[in-house]
């Protein structure tokens, strides 16, 4: 329960407080909100042309091509490839998902939605944000460095990471940006566990909480025990590369004595696998969410929901070794990475059926965010379902760095919650801006996108199993890749697409922000969480009065309510036949 | 309506209780940071064939006794100035502070002391060897938050002189002295796991 | 079909394979290994499994969309699922999906892993036939023990991404990288495993059909990760015995034995 009520502060007069240091954590909100949007276009960028030189080798890349190589000719060159695919999976990870989901939802919905006036914290808040700035700084700043950024993939395996493999500053600028993030998001999952914790309203139990603050809550909770490894990780990379120590060099570059580059892949997948379930349980929360929002009837099984995402968080730390099978470990830990990984399954399917259980014999309004909602369902168990290809050590060893494994962590992560990403816009942007995106172009928007990315990843999980393996730049060289150039083309036309489709939502996004002048409402989703009991949108102090809490969020479609109304507010006693 | 004086008291324990549960999560990501080199520690040593490897010989214990000695004696002297403050010594506890202080820049030059001995004397430069590297990384990073924790320490200072604004004041001391033990409890185990074992 | 044609024509010109089904151009690279199809297998297993319930999850999604939209359905059914039967169907999805499907496919892997793929050949027991890789940037280094049977000698045969093995023999790989971190990749046999600097790793493989296949790196090793090709021939058991004849005439006159450069061998790692 709320432990203090914090004070009404007020309202920021300049421009500098209001837009640029501001400890409102609703603007701090929108600043990761752009701050990701750009990210995710600049890494979009990337991908589109990581595409056409796997489907048009040696053809210039259209339009920008000669003017960004011209020692080529417009053409693609290898060394510059491979930077683009480190930072297309380095962009995308931290500086696209991370502040969408948790830098943006997180600090908007985590106060609205627990009935508190800002974060516990707003200047380590504040902070936070000026640190990713700083972090996406030393990023952009490694691609104009002489030897140019880094370039050993986003995993940036030592040996080839280090001072031998990647000579030249831009990897260990790689390893700075990443610490800088990583204090970053690091002092907002201290900032949003502890709001979560002391600063619910009065009445508002652990499980009164909608199922997003569940997901927020215990993404903050895995980024704050596993950040500081990656950053252990990083910084004894950075000493290799700047200290001349030699913890990951082995072979012909350890000329002073040598460690073990396998200690780097076991620090790095233990937290490189907690990660991968702190960018999808904000997206897992939100849909649960939305599902029983537009479904009008309460989340199916919410308890039990929120129990299987924390038992999913406590699993996901101990799995991290199906990451490096073909290392060579132990058959005893290989197999006991195997067994525990497939435990992951249960849970999973629990909260699917709870998923679905939302839905069956609801009365589904199908709005945009309904829709994108219900794409994650889709792209999801897709995506879930062929983690087990993975998972299972035999078929690893064949499938291990190839574009299975592309096709499966894209449609987990940049499908699902891509789309748990959008629907999420499209749900809050009363609250945030005031105003509705247009709900024909969602929805255009939605289905370009959902045939694009069915197109590129289910391609991908097709190039993988006939043996494509990842960050190749020219696939015509190998025979036994030959008969799969024509589904690389297919690929990259449907991402083009779906790169495409995602100009009608910046449009339209552009459009709700700026150029709309509409009253929508306080609540024009009918929906009973406590950000739709105040003015859209939101008013700097968020609740004139804390509210007091006397429900669950899913309270909908009640028979004892009355006419015209199917859902109450979290402040409404439960209504009584 | 609550009387303005049990207002006073739920803000002072929810402010407490927002403090300490914020410590205690950033206590848990600095102890994973320290864990991490730690597992990296046990790796290096349990996959070498002899410790210290190459027939290097084990750093002398003497500045790092000297090191432990500073940091325990700095806890316990923080501890005092804690217990003085709550108990309205406001003189008592400054002094106390300062040495706390004191012992803390004492621990720093002890461990300058150590790394000009590595470096100088024993020629165990921070690019010598698992070994050697390992010992400079431990000890940099731990001394990179010593050096937060002086400043954390001092900036306790000014507010000594004033009474007003005691409940941020109150859990800042607590915060910071949870810091200041948690470096105390990393740099024990840093001193049994690199030195004396 | 026509406006496919269309998109592809360019690929299908590059790639010269235009009359080939698209069922047949997702299939994997041909299987030449004795336990390639154990793998082949599981997935074909794993994926019907998937198909199964993802008919359901599929009609889960569309058919309730369909049935219970606000128009045709306009009132909701009210209730937590939370009751009993609620709880007993999703845990009995849940248990039946992890039992059915992951401790199935699980139980099946392990046992081809521990029996199968992790199970290296007794050298004492059986003609094993033992090959050194040695993966740099970006090329293959591969060397046969020649006619004495030890490695790093000097009737070594060491060849230049071009491995060379015959069929129906057990051969064992040990692997070491002399740079970055590579990975020996044989699609044709299922397999992988990394090439790490300073730690040998193995592998091994029985091969059952002669021909020319690719062998490719599956570890991202810098700027020319893309061209880290190298060619396999299979040989018959005749075919093989000529070749590994000539190749070691070859080696004994051509092995430069002042360049310690050839010497990047090492003492056959024996399992205890």
């Amino acid at each position: 329960m709320a432990f203090f009520e914090q004070h009404i502060h007020d309202k920021p007069t300049t421009f500098l407080s209001k837009y640029i240091i501001s400890y409102d954590h609703k603007v701090i909100a929108k600043q990761f909100l752009w701050y990701g949007i750009a990210f995710l276009g600049l890494g979009g960028m990337m991908a589109i042309m990581i595409r056409w030189a796997l489907a048009y080798p040696g053809v210039p890349f259209p339009v920008i091509g000669q003017f960004m190589f011209p020692a080529t000719d417009g053409v693609i060159p290898p060394d510059t490839y491979a930077m683009l695919f480190t930072m297309h999976g380095t962009i995308m990870i931290f500086y696209a998902i991370t502040p969408i989901l948790i830098g943006c939802f997180g600090n908007f919905c985590i106060p609205l939605m627990i009935g508190a006036r800002d974060m516990v914290f707003p200047t380590a808040n504040m902070l936070s944000f000026w640190f990713a700035v700083l972090s996406a700084a030393i990023l952009v700043f490694s691609l104009f460095t002489p030897l140019g950024a880094a370039a050993g993939g986003w995993t940036s395996y030592p040996t080839l990471s280090t001072f031998i493999g990647s000579p030249g500053v831009g990897q260990t600028l790689w390893c700075l940006a990443i610490f800088v993030l990583g204090a970053s998001s690091t002092m907002g999952a201290v900032n949003y566990i502890t709001t979560i914790i002391t600063l619910r309203a009065p009445g508002m139990g652990y499980f009164d909480m909608p199922l997003t603050i569940w997901g927020l809550w215990l993404t903050a909770i895995l980024n704050a025990i596993f950040l500081p490894v990656l950053g252990a990780g990083v910084l004894l990379l950075i000493f290799d590369r700047v200290f001349g120590t030699t913890f990951f060099l082995a072979g012909a570059a350890a000329t002073s004595g040598s460690g073990d580059p396998v200690l780097f892949q076991h620090v790095f997948w233990i937290f490189g696998h907690p990660e991968v379930y702190i960018l999808i349980l904000p997206a897992w929360g939100i849909v649960s969410d939305l599902l029983s929002f537009f479904a009008r009837k309460p989340a199916f099984g919410a308890k039990a929901t929120a129990l299987a995402m924390t038992s999913i968080t406590v699993l996901s730390t101990l799995v991290y070794g199906h990451h490096m099978f073909t290392t060579q470990m132990s058959p005893l830990l290989t197999q006991t990475f195997m067994t525990l990984t497939m435990t992951i399954s249960i849970p999973s399917a629990i909260f699917f059926a709870n998923w679905l259980g939302t839905i069956w014999k609801g009365s589904i309004r199908f709005t945009s965010p309904m829709l994108f909602s219900l794409g994650v369902v889709f792209v999801f168990g897709l995506g879930g379902l062929t983690g087990l290809y993975l998972g299972t050590v035999t078929t690893d060893l064949y499938l291990h760095d190839t574009y299975f494994v592309v096709g499966h962590f894209h449609y987990t992560m940049a499908a699902s919650v891509l789309l748990g990403g959008f629907a999420g816009i499209y749900f809050w942007m009363p609250k945030m801006f005031g105003s509705l995106m247009n709900e024909f172009w969602a929805k255009v928007h939605f289905w370009i996108t959902m045939f694009g990315l069915n197109g590129v990843f289910f391609g991908m999980m097709i190039v993988g199993y006939g043996g494509m393996h990842r960050r190749l730049y020219n696939p015509f060289v190998y025979d036994y890749l030959q008969n799969l150039i024509p589904i690389n083309t297919f690929i990259t036309m449907s991402a083009i697409v779906m790169g495409a489709g995602q100009i009608i939502f910046v449009i339209n996004f552009v459009h709700a922000v700026f150029f709309k002048d509409e009253d929508v409402g306080d609540n024009p989703w009918e929906v009973g969480t406590l950000e739709w009991t105040v003015p859209s949108p939101t008013p700097h102090y968020n609740f004139k009065e804390i509210p007091v809490v006397k429900c669950g969020p899913h309270e909908f479609g009640n028979p004892a309510l009355p006419e015209g109304r199917d859902f109450q507010f979290q402040t409404e006693e439960i209504a009584k036949a | 309506m609550t009387s303005l004086s049990t207002q006073h008291e739920l803000r002072r324990s929810g402010e407490q209780l927002k403090s300490s549960i914020a410590m205690a999560v950033a206590l848990v990501s600095f102890s994973m940071l320290f864990a991490t080199l730690l597992l990296g520690y046990a790796v290096f040593r349990f996959t070498a064939e002899s410790w210290p490897p190459m027939g290097m010989e084990p750093v002398p214990l003497t500045y790092p006794f000297i090191s432990t000695v500073l940091i325990l004696v700095s806890s316990v002297s923080f501890h005092f100035f804690q217990t003085n403050f709550f108990s309205k010594a406001k003189s008592m506890a400054k002094k106390w502070l300062v040495l706390t202080l004191v012992l803390g820049f004492g621990f720093m030059g002890s461990q300058v002391l150590l790394w000009r001995q590595l470096d100088h004397e024993l020629g165990y430069v921070v690019e010598t060897g698992v070994f050697a590297s390992l010992i400079h990384v431990f000890t940099w990073v731990h001394a990179a938050h010593i050096v937060a924790g002086l400043l954390w320490l001092l900036w306790l200072l000014p507010a000594l002189k004033e009474s007003s604004r005691v409940v941020n004041y109150e859990n800042r001391i607590l915060n910071a002295g949870k810091f200041w033990h948690f470096l105390d409890l990393i740099w024990i185990i840093m001193f049994l796991t690199l030195f004396v074992l | 079909m026509m406006l496919l044609d269309l998109f592809f024509a360019k690929a299908y010109a590059q790639s010269g394979t235009q009359a080939i089904s698209l069922w047949e151009r997702m299939q994997p690279p041909l299987d030449i290994s004795e336990n390639g199809h154990l793998i082949d297998w599981l997935f074909a297993y794993t994926t019907a499994m998937n198909i199964f319930f993802f008919f359901f999850v599929c009609l889960g999604i569309f058919g309730f969309s369909y049935l219970y939209s606000a128009k045709r359905h306009p009132k909701a059914y009210y209730t937590y699922g939370n009751k009993k039967m609620h709880i007993l169907i999703a845990t009995a999805i849940g248990l039946s999906v992890f039992i059915a499907v992951d401790m199935n496919i699980t139980r099946i892997s392990n046992n081809d892993y521990m029996n199968v793929f992790a199970n290296f050949p007794d050298e004492k027991e059986e003609d094993v036939f033992k090959v050194q890789v040695m993966a740099q940037q970006w090329a293959w280094n591969f060397r046969y023990a020649g006619s004495d049977g030890v490695f790093n000698t000097d009737d070594d045969i060491i060849t230049l991404n071009d491995l060379r093995l015959p069929v129906g023999k057990k051969i064992v790989f040990q692997i070491i990288s002399k740079d970055v971190i590579h990975s020996f990749y044989l699609p044709n046999a299922r397999l992988k495993v990394d090439a790490i600097p300073g730690r040998i790793t193995r592998m091994w493989v029985q091969l059952n059909k002669a021909g020319n296949y690719d062998i490719a790196c599956a570890e991202m090793c810098g700027t020319y990760h893309y061209r880290m090709q190298a060619y396999l021939t299979v040989y018959n058991e005749e075919d093989f015995a000529y070749w590994l004849a000539e190749a070691q005439g070859s080696a004994e006159i051509e092995n430069d034995l002042d360049n310690p450069d050839l010497y990047w061998g090492w003492k056959w790692q024996t399992q205890k």
